[in-house]
């Protein structure tokens, strides 16, 4: 008996007593860590608005407050003009190089498609900086030459309006709508414009009848985008909208933080913001779910369109928005960089570069703010990479009890303008206990709320196209869960990891709405530093500063091409 | 009254030809499929007689008029064909009527012209009740409909189909194929299919090209190419087939252990067929040889059986070593290892002619 004892139960534990099911503690760990990233912050937004701010308790006094002022309504309604109209210059810079690219024999494509990606590439804000040089109402090069040239004193082109304002987003922002309708272009079958155009329709009514109905849904979905990255910016208007004395909804919101601070005001003016943002995004699923798509079979073969004459004028169409967005916004930056003085003629005696010496060796601030930058940038990319693609492979495998709502959260802050979550992050760790204001890990913290749903959405599509077998083949063979990960799903998914890391490098080494609030002079980046230069008038350093940003950025995205393939920066997803 | 002819079509991609100096000529109303393996150059050739491709050599006629040579290409839309593609790319914006009737509107016909004849194509297709629907409401055979009454409605002189049925399981492949026919019937056009599928092909075709590698191998109508191949790969590749390598010698064909009368032809080497159904097995005692004018007897053994149900499918061996396949009705069972006589009718024992003049060829 005794015997029996020993042995026999000792082997039924093995067989039989369940092993500690380690996966409950992994949910529960980023179950935990979603709610300070996202849960906490986020709610922050319902409960201040609602709440009386001095007394506490519930109150509608905030929304009363917001939306009997006419100065905020009048905020709320430049931000939906200025919207609209950047939508409608994006799509007209966009649609027709798109359809270039995509569907035709015109000449120049591949420049076309780096003029868009160097649109991408160059953050709002300098672009903004480059066409206040350009084109600002008095010392703008574009009006000085127009005053040389005829003699008029009134300048030609003012970027200080609402016009300039939606003309220099919609330079930055049109490669949205390229990347969608591209994506919309080549997904339609060949066959699609063969069977029209052996049913007789010519090129052009096969251009209008087929092809452009077709990718109608993916390009409305991508005006939508544009729309909400527009109403969401604060950079640029900063930049323009202040000097030209008009506000927007962005710019309205930094005045609640002046003294004294209205949190509760700018938490309940933020709300209409997120509610167009919830529904836009809505419908933009909506129409690419109804997609254009062939309805059946397999495409063939594409081919590109013979148009003819056409060609030339899409190039020449190219060649513009390339100048526009890219060159002339650049060749001033430059040109700036090494000038002693910009409003002078860019002659041998103005040129120096005391202004790379001023900001590498001499301004403190400036090399701070640059170090600061790219720390934040670095961690931002590694904690994105690196929790994405935890959350991605546990929700995809469904290996933790109810993982959709971890992809629920952490997709959430999609919903939320930067320049919102960043009052969200403010009012739940600036102040005590925590006390995070003005350290570089509260913007840490905060890009990576804002930035994880970019790397999960495009980590979850690399993860669902792995077979599940290739990990089983492990187990069977004797290796554990994570040594499937570390030595199958890791490296065949390597691409899919530094494309989302130099991506979410990108666009954190310049964001700056998620920034704004949490920024005190001791982790200033160069986005935020960006604004103060620009109101102090040095655009020399500032321009130093930002040829330094697009010289490194420029680096980062031709070292990714190099290794993922020219187009990883401009893939949908 | 409608004539297409292909002259020394050739598409070459490079050194590499596509399509090899084929010709061949469509009567009126025919229906001619375009058979051969992927990658045989069928496609290319229907490309190039839509109009999507331009020839590297030769030309296109219709109705004696060139609409395709190396110098120029008609464009798809005046060539007033039309064509039914893999993926039917029905257009997913347009309602089924919108679809079908998109050819009359490129006619510019007036809009009730349109839409009476829409009516009546939708009618024959049996879709007149789903007209304002979108693709994407219905089923995959109805799409297939909206396609073949799309490619009629226009009644084009020459109507495409490039492997229509590819994407269909089974049971669609049927219907589909049966209402092809159907529409061939009603409206007579003048029809060019392209298929890999042999069986497909011989249900439909009045003639059948067999293409391999560009050119065209056998043009034939469907009973001539089964039971007359005159290539190598002809016979290989429609039906399954036993291949015996022989001579012909003073008027018979002789083979590895038996021989058989010729109809005639030059003495020299010889590849004859004899399909599978041809062969009959009886089972070998000791005893007495059978014989039967016209049949020929030959002693083999099972080596290896499958059953498929319809039948099975024998392997045999000759006492030469000659292997053979052999297939037999159901209720007949020879077990592996069983003595057998393979009774063969000599008749059933083909030439395939092209055989000796090709070997001296190459």
């Amino acid at each position: 008996m005794t015997e029996q004892a020993t042995t026999i139960p000792g082997e039924r534990t093995r067989r039989r007593a369940p092993r500690f099911d380690w996966t409950f503690v992994v949910f529960a760990l980023l179950a935990l860590l979603l709610v300070v990233l996202v849960v906490s912050p986020l709610s922050r937004l319902v409960i201040e608005s609602f709440t009386h701010p001095k007394e506490g308790g519930f109150t509608l006094q905030n929304f009363v407050d917001v939306f009997t002022r006419q100065r905020y309504l009048t905020a709320y309604w430049h931000t939906l003009q200025l919207a609209g109209v950047t939508v409608a210059m994006s799509v007209f810079m966009a649609l027709p190089m798109a359809f270039a690219v995509s569907r035709t024999d015109t000449p120049g494509r591949g420049m076309m498609f780096f003029a868009v990606l160097g649109a991408f590439i160059i953050p709002p804000f300098l672009g903004a900086i480059g066409w206040i040089l350009l084109a600002g109402p008095n010392a703008g090069w574009i009006n000085r030459l127009w005053e040389g040239l005829t003699g008029y004193e009134e300048p030609l082109v003012n970027i200080f309006s609402m016009w300039g304002l939606a003309f220099v987003i919609a330079l930055n922002v049109f490669p949205l709508i390229f990347i969608f309708a591209t994506s919309a272009f080549d997904l339609i079958s060949s066959e699609m414009e063969e069977a029209a155009a052996i049913h007789g329709a010519g090129p052009l009514r096969t251009t209008w009848l087929i092809t452009l109905p077709l990718a109608l849904p993916a390009v409305l979905g991508a005006c939508m985008l544009v729309f909400l990255e527009t109403i969401a910016l604060y950079g640029t208007p900063a930049l323009i909208a202040i000097p030209a004395r008009f506000n927007v909804a962005t710019t309205q919101l930094t005045t609640f933080f002046e003294y004294p601070a209205r949190i509760e005001l700018a938490m309940a003016f933020s709300v209409p913001l997120v509610l167009v943002t919830i529904v836009l995004l809505a419908a933009q699923r909506l129409m690419l779910r109804g997609g254009t798509v062939a309805v059946s079979g397999k495409g063939g073969a594409r081919e590109p369109m013979k148009i003819g004459r056409w060609r030339y004028v899409l190039l020449a169409h190219g060649i513009l928005v390339m100048l526009l967005a890219v060159v002339l916004p650049a060749v001033i930056l430059v040109t700036t960089s090494f000038s002693v003085a910009w409003a002078k003629p860019f002659t041998f005696d103005n040129m120096t570069l005391q202004n790379f010496h001023e900001i590498l060796f001499e301004q403190q601030t400036v090399r701070d703010a640059i170090w600061n930058t790219y720390k934040v940038a670095f961690s931002g990319a590694t904690i994105c990479t690196v929790l994405g693609f935890m959350i991605a492979y546990m929700v995809i495998r469904k290996m933790v009890p109810m993982a959709s709502i971890l992809a629920f959260l952490t997709v959430s802050p999609v919903a939320v303008p930067g320049i919102v979550l960043a009052i969200c992050f403010y009012a739940a760790y600036a102040g005590p206990p925590l006390s995070m204001y003005g350290s570089s890990l509260l913007l840490i913290v905060a890009f990576v709320t804002r930035f994880l749903p970019i790397a999960f959405v495009s980590l979850s599509s690399g993860v669902r196209s792995m077979n599940p077998e290739l990990e089983e083949a492990v187990r069977i063979h004797g290796g554990g869960r994570f040594r499937a990960l570390t030595e199958v799903v890791a490296p065949v998914l390597k691409k899919n990891l530094l494309g989302v890391w130099i991506l979410v490098f990108v666009i954190c080494s310049r964001e700056l709405s998620t920034a704004i609030f949490l920024s005190s002079h001791n982790n200033r980046v160069i986005s935020i530093l960006t604004l103060d230069l620009s109101e102090q008038g040095e655009y020399e350093n500032l321009a130093a500063m930002g040829v330094l940003l697009l010289v490194i950025t420029t680096a980062v995205v031709a070292i990714g091409m190099r290794f993922l393939g020219r187009d990883f920066m401009l893939r949908r997803n | 009254m409608t004539t297409l002819q292909l002259r020394g079509l050739t598409k070459a991609y490079g050194a590499f030809k596509a399509v090899d100096d084929l010709s061949l000529t469509l009567r009126d109303g025919e229906f001619l499929s375009l058979l051969g393996p992927s990658g045989c150059g069928k496609t290319t050739t229907l490309r190039m007689i839509a109009g999507f491709i331009t020839p590297t050599e030769g030309t296109i006629l219709l109705d004696g008029e060139e609409i395709s040579s190396p110098s120029g290409v008609v464009p798809p839309e005046r060539r007033q064909m039309s064509m039914i593609f893999q993926s039917y790319a029905i257009w997913p914006n347009m309602t089924v009527a919108q679809n079908v009737g998109f050819g009359l509107r490129m006619k510019k016909l007036p809009k009730d012209e349109i839409a009476r004849q829409t009516a009546e194509v939708l009618r024959v297709v049996q879709l007149d009740h789903l007209a304002g629907r979108y693709p994407a409401e219905l089923s995959g055979g109805q799409q297939q409909r909206v396609a073949l009454a799309r490619a009629v409605a226009l009644q084009p002189k020459v109507m495409l189909l490039d492997e229509p049925l590819s994407n269909l399981d089974a049971n669609l492949r049927e219907d589909m194929r049966s209402e092809i026919k159907r529409m061939h019937t009603e409206f007579g056009i003048t029809t060019v299919y392209v298929t890999h599928d042999q069986a497909e092909a011989m249900a439909i075709s009045d003639r059948i090209a067999v293409i391999n590698a560009g050119r065209i191998e056998q043009l034939d109508t469907p009973h001539r190419l089964y039971s007359r191949p005159t290539t190598r790969f002809a016979a290989e590749f429609i039906g399954r087939t036993n291949l015996l390598e022989g001579r012909r010698q003073s008027g018979r064909m002789v083979f590895d252990g038996f021989d058989v009368p010729s109809s005639g032809g030059a003495d020299g080497a010889l590849l004859a067929s004899v399909r599978p159904q041809n062969l009959r097995l009886l089972p070998r005692r000791d005893g007495a040889v059978p014989s039967e004018p016209g049949m020929l007897f030959l002693p083999g053994r099972v080596t290896e059986r499958i059953f498929l149900g319809e039948r099975w499918d024998y392997g045999l061996t000759l006492a030469s070593g000659t292997g053979l396949r052999a297939a037999g009705p159901p209720e007949e069972d020879f077990a592996t290892g069983s003595e057998v006589w393979i009774a063969v009718p000599e008749a059933a024992i083909i030439p395939v002619e092209d055989e000796p003049m090709r070997e001296a060829a190459e």
